[in-house]
């Protein structure tokens, strides 16, 4: 099959298949799954999602099911295309800190912790990177971009040029044909044309999934103390792996559930903030932790591997197989808040609305350890932040705990000037 | 996201507005001598033998409408005419005030109370278009989209076109302008028209064309026709463009200037802007300015036809609202 990587060189994959690491994640998924449940006061109808992490249920049934399963990255893979062609798409973007170090074997040290622990699950084997037939990876940022080629030594991957502004007259026309030119490999591969109908059925579930989704953030606007940030959190990125009606019913569940649990009132919360810069990505929830343990709590964020994923849909202007293309170019594009993109308003004036629409404290600004592009934004962010009297606190660090303690201190201080 | 109720009120007004404009005379058995508008001043002596000096009253209403109300609905129709041809035939013949009066006031008021709105909502020519452009989509075949020097080309050639009309029925009110120039140029904007064309074959009113008159330049007789062929193909051309001939139409260039300003005012609250350019796509008008502003609450501009297409699918709620005097009419 044809992959965007040339072998003339060819590099041996190195596998380091691990019992020891894979029980490691699991235990991680497990101990944030137990923290998770002992919140008090915690919608039973969260642990559906959670079983998506703490089993590995949705794994088998992916290696059971004859269904081609894609795995994709960040926010710019149009899925209800895969839909269309009845692959499952899985994000394979990881949070993992174990497979960091197998992932060194291969990579430099030097680069983001996200696109290691990602690499590393090809190197230790055993998870949903496994299971894809195929990868397809959008050029993003440098290192997602370089990753590509590490990754053709295990799997095909596609690469879906990803253009570097945002400027609708320049870049629309040359997205609209790499998503033409993704459907076209599609076709090639599952040996089936596009079937309008299909299209049309994936982007409407989608956009059911979408306002599933915006009925959620609407009732945890109203009651931010509904649900914690860890779960909410979870909800969403269990959708990476999760079948999408399954999800969008048990969302549905969820969405009755908070409308029966805030008829009492809710707990105010003392202090509210909005979390914003890198992914934080199952089961790292580390500073989300810190936070509740400090007593403060996250109320939204503004994230990739949050909020973005699901709050937008795609709206074709008609219902042609052509507009759907569009739409979809659009949807994987333009509402994105990537800091790979040149300009940073997009993102600043989200934050701003975010930060009105929950009437928050302060901003969360996390900044991934080696991640050069969120780093350069931040500087923009905490200039209108500052001329808008709005407090934020930059965490820069990485997958690992052994700053924990340090961060810690860093918040609580942070608290105080807030209280 | 699933209910466009926009879309579809505008559908409904825009039948409404077609059968009324165009059949109107025979569904409301309305009678051309019964109904007075405004009478005309039929005593000046000077106009006699002119249109505005001999009213033929064909139509109920002897007055003319922003929109193209085209004068070629003939017996059918409501109206005398579309604005470019009250502004072509006018400019021609200069009637004096008081008789021009009446319309020359509905006229302005229709344009300031409601700018393109009349081409989005109510012009039955646009309507057309967009019916063309929905037969299309029923096929699922793919549409065509502008290439943005093609956009350009097309807005400049409006404006160029619409002087020159202007200008021409002008022009050949002046009395050393040679009669083999004044008669082909007479209602130059009739004769290039894609309407001239499109609504005789609705509504079954006969027209001539002639590619040569006693004493007329064959010449140009024959150019306004290739004109007249031009427009039209690209009038058609609106089954894979989207209202292609509207992005040139000249009574939309005139109706254009009164879109900032009109009591009508599309805005936008650029923080609640996911910049998602959903409105970019769906915009009829291929114009990215609704889009684009993330700092200006209004974003009225010349070429909107003010359908509301992108309020309506625009996925923020309340990032985009129409008023109408300052009360929010339509809400996104
Ligand atoms: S032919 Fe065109 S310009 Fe003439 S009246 Fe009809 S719509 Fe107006
Ligand atoms: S641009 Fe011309 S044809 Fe199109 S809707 Fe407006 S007046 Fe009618
Ligand atoms: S800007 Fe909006 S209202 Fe104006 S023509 Fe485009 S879609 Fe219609
Ligand atoms: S559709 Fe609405 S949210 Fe999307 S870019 Fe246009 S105005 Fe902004």
């Amino acid at each position: 099959m044809h992959t965007d990587f040339e072998k003339r060189y060819a590099r041996t994959p190195v596998r380091r298949p691990s019992e020891k690491i894979l029980n490691g994640m699991r235990d991680a998924s497990r101990d944030l799954a137990r923290r998770l449940q002992q919140r008090p006061g915690r919608l039973p109808g969260l642990s559906v999602f959670e079983t998506m992490f703490t089993t590995e249920q949705r794994l088998a049934e992916l290696r059971a099911s004859d269904r081609r399963v894609a795995g994709t990255y960040c926010y710019f893979v149009p899925e209800e295309l895969l839909r269309a062609f009845d692959v499952t798409p899985v994000r394979l973007c990881s949070g993992f800190t174990e497979t960091i170090a197998p992932s060194e074997e291969v990579l430099p040290r030097d680069i983001c912790p996200l696109v290691k622990s990602s690499f590393g699950s090809a190197v230790v084997g055993g998870g949903y990177l496994d299971e894809c037939d195929v990868i397809i990876l959008p050029t993003s940022c440098d290192a997602k971009t370089k990753l590509g080629e590490y990754l053709a030594d295990y799997k095909p991957v596609w690469l879906l040029n990803l253009p570097s502004t945002k400027d609708y007259a320049i870049v629309k026309p040359f997205w609209v044909q790499e998503i033409k030119r993704l459907k076209t490999k599609l076709e090639n591969w599952t040996g089936r044309k596009l079937d309008r109908k299909k299209l049309k059925d994936a982007i409407g579930l989608f956009q059911k999934r979408s306002k599933v989704y915006r009925e959620l953030y609407e009732l945890r606007r109203a009651h931010p103390g509904v649900i914690s940030h860890q779960d909410w959190l979870m909800a969403i990125q269990a959708s990476f792996y999760a079948d999408v009606p399954t999800w969008i019913a048990q969302a549905e569940n969820l969405v009755q559930e908070i409308r029966k649990a805030v008829v009492r009132p809710v707990p105010d919360l003392k202090v509210k903030l909005l979390l914003t810069g890198a992914p934080v990505i199952w089961p790292n929830y580390k500073i989300l932790n810190i936070i509740d343990e400090l007593g403060a709590a996250v109320v939204a964020d503004e994230m990739c591997s949050g909020h973005q994923r699901l709050w937008d849909y795609a709206e074709p202007d008609e219902w042609t197989t052509d507009g759907m293309l569009e739409a979809l170019a659009s949807r994987y594009l333009f509402p994105a808040t990537c800091p790979c993109f040149t300009g940073t308003c997009d993102r600043v004036d989200k934050l701003l609305k975010m930060a009105e629409d929950f009437n928050v404290d302060g901003v969360i600004y996390h900044d991934l350890r080696l991640c050069q592009l969120f780093d350069m934004e931040r500087d923009l962010v905490s200039r209108v932040l500052k001329e808008r009297k709005m407090p934020m606190l930059t965490l820069h660090t990485d997958y690992g705990q052994e700053d924990v303690e340090q961060l810690k201190t860093r918040v609580e201080a942070f608290l105080e000037i807030i209280r | 996201m699933v209910w466009h109720k926009i879309t579809w009120s505008r559908r409904v007004v825009q039948v409404l507005s077609f059968l009324f404009l165009f059949y109107g005379a025979t569904l409301l058995n309305l009678k051309p001598q019964e109904i007075k508008w405004y009478s005309l001043d039929g005593k000046n002596q000077k106009m006699a033998e002119l249109l505005y000096a001999n009213p033929t009253w064909t139509q109920p209403f002897q007055t003319f409408l922003p929109g193209r109300s085209c004068r070629f609905a003939g017996t059918t129709g409501t109206f005398r005419g579309c604005l470019m041809y009250f502004l072509s035939d006018t400019l021609t013949w200069r009637p004096p005030w008081k008789v021009i009066l009446p319309s020359l006031a509905l006229l302005l008021g229709l344009m300031v109370l409601l700018a393109r709105f009349w081409c989005g909502w109510l012009c039955p020519i646009g309507f057309l278009s967009e019916m063309l452009n929905e037969a299309r989509r029923f096929t699922g075949l793919a549409r065509i989209k502008f290439p943005a020097w093609w956009l350009a080309t097309l807005k400049a050639a409006g404006y160029a076109l619409t002087a020159a009309l202007l200008f021409s029925a002008w022009a050949i009110s002046w009395s050393f302008v040679a009669w083999s120039v004044k008669k082909p140029l007479y209602l130059a904007t009739c004769q290039i028209c894609p309407s001239k064309l499109i609504t005789p074959l609705l509504t079954g009113f006969p027209v001539m064309i002639n590619l040569q008159f006693p004493g007329a330049s064959t010449a140009l007789l024959v150019t306004l026709f290739v004109l007249l062929v031009m427009f039209t193909l690209l009038y058609f051309s609106s089954a894979v463009m989207k209202r292609s001939w509207c992005k040139l139409c000249p009574g939309g260039v005139i109706l254009s200037f009164f879109n900032r300003g009109s009591f009508l005012t599309k805005e936008k609250d650029a923080l609640r802007c996911t910049k998602c350019a959903i409105c970019a796509d769906a915009c009829p008008m291929e114009t990215l300015a609704v889009y684009e502003e993330k700092s200006r609450v209004i974003v009225d501009h010349t070429q909107c036809i003010q359908c509301y297409r992108c309020v309506d699918l625009c996925p923020e709620k309340k990032c985009l609202t129409v008023k109408f005097l300052g009360l929010p009419i339509f809400k996104s």
